[in-house]
C-alpha cells in the first residue's frame, strides 16, 4: 500500500461526515446543535472506533437537503494536521483547491479549519490540531464527551440487557 | 472601485468557460446562463453547494492556465466583506481588481 501524504506530516484522520434526516432519529441519545450559517444541525456518533459528524439539513436553502435528495450520504472526510497553513500549501500542489476562508470551529474548541475539494478526492475538511493549553483541555474535555455519549447510547442499554437476562438463583 | 476593461472581459470569458464546464454536469433545467446578470450566490441563484464547488476548481484552473498564477476565487469573494449576492459580472468585476 502507498502512503499519500497530501497534507503533510502528523496528519491523521479526525472523522467522517454523514448527511442524515435526522440525527434523533438516528440515535436519540445525541443532542444536536444547530449551526446556522451552514444550514445543518450537527451531533457525533462513535461507529466502531470512528467518529462520524451527523448532519442533518436545516432551513430551506440546507446543502444537506440537496446531497439527501440526491442518496449522498457520505459528504467528507476531516483530517487533522499540526500546521494548517502548512497543509493548505501540501494540498494546492495535489491539486486541491481552498472552498472558504480559514474558520473557527466552535465545536472543535474554537480551532481552525478549512474546507478544500480536488476532483479526484471530493471534499475534504482540514482541522488543526490544538495549538495551546486551552484548546487541549477543552479537546480533552470532547473526547470525554464522546466516550460518556458512548456509554449512555451503547455500553449501558447493553448492560441493561444482559443483566436483566443473567438467570436468578 | 477601479476596474480595467480589458482584465474585466478576460475574466468575464474565463467565468463563461467555467460555467460550459459546470454545465456539462448539470441536469437539463439546472443549468447556468451565461449573462453578467446570473446570480452566482444569493437567494434568487440556482446554483447549488456543489455547482458551486465545480464552478470555483473549474474557474481557479482556467484562471491559472491563461494566466500562469494562481487567483482564489473564495478569497476574492468572501475576503473582503458581507456581500450576500454575487453575478458573475460582479466576480469578473473583482477578480480583475486582484
Amino acid at each position: 500500500m502507498i502512503d499519500c501524504a497530501l497534507f503533510g506530516k502528523q496528519v491523521r484522520f479526525h472523522h467522517i461526515g454523514l448527511a442524515v434526516e435526522s440525527i434523533q432519529a438516528l440515535c436519540p441519545a445525541v443532542e444536536p446543535f444547530v449551526e446556522k450559517s451552514q444550514g445543518v444541525s450537527i451531533g457525533f456518533i462513535r461507529l466502531h472506533g470512528v467518529t462520524v459528524e451527523l448532519l442533518q439539513p436545516f432551513g430551506d436553502n440546507s446543502p444537506i437537503a440537496k446531497s439527501l435528495r440526491d442518496g449522498v450520504k457520505l459528504l467528507h472526510l476531516c483530517y487533522e494536521v499540526p500546521d494548517l497553513d502548512a497543509a493548505l500549501q501540501t494540498c494546492a500542489s495535489a491539486g486541491f483547491h481552498r472552498l472558504s476562508l480559514v474558520l473557527r470551529a466552535p465545536i472543535f474548541d474554537n480551532r481552525r479549519f478549512v474546507w478544500v475539494y480536488s476532483k479526484q478526492y471530493g471534499l475534504v475538511e482540514l482541522l488543526e490540531k490544538p495549538r495551546n493549553l486551552l484548546q487541549r483541555c477543552a479537546h480533552a474535555l470532547f473526547a470525554s464527551a464522546m466516550a460518556s455519549a458512548f456509554v449512555k447510547s451503547v455500553a449501558r442499554p447493553i448492560l441493561a440487557v444482559l443483566l436483566r437476562s443473567r438467570p436468578t438463583s | 472601485m477601479e476596474v480595467r476593461v480589458e482584465g474585466y472581459a478576460q475574466f468575464l470569458q474565463l467565468l463563461y468557460e467555467a460555467v460550459d464546464e459546470l454545465n456539462q454536469g448539470q441536469a437539463p433545467g439546472q443549468t447556468l446562463e451565461k449573462s453578467p446578470t446570473t446570480v452566482l450566490m444569493g437567494s434568487s441563484g440556482k446554483l447549488d453547494s456543489l455547482g458551486f464547488i465545480v464552478l470555483v476548481v473549474a474557474l481557479e484552473e482556467k484562471m491559472e492556465r491563461a494566466l500562469g498564477r494562481h487567483l482564489s476565487v473564495i478569497d476574492s469573494m468572501f475576503g473582503g466583506g458581507e456581500k450576500t449576492q454575487w453575478t458573475i459580472a460582479d466576480l469578473a468585476a473583482r477578480l480583475a481588481q486582484q
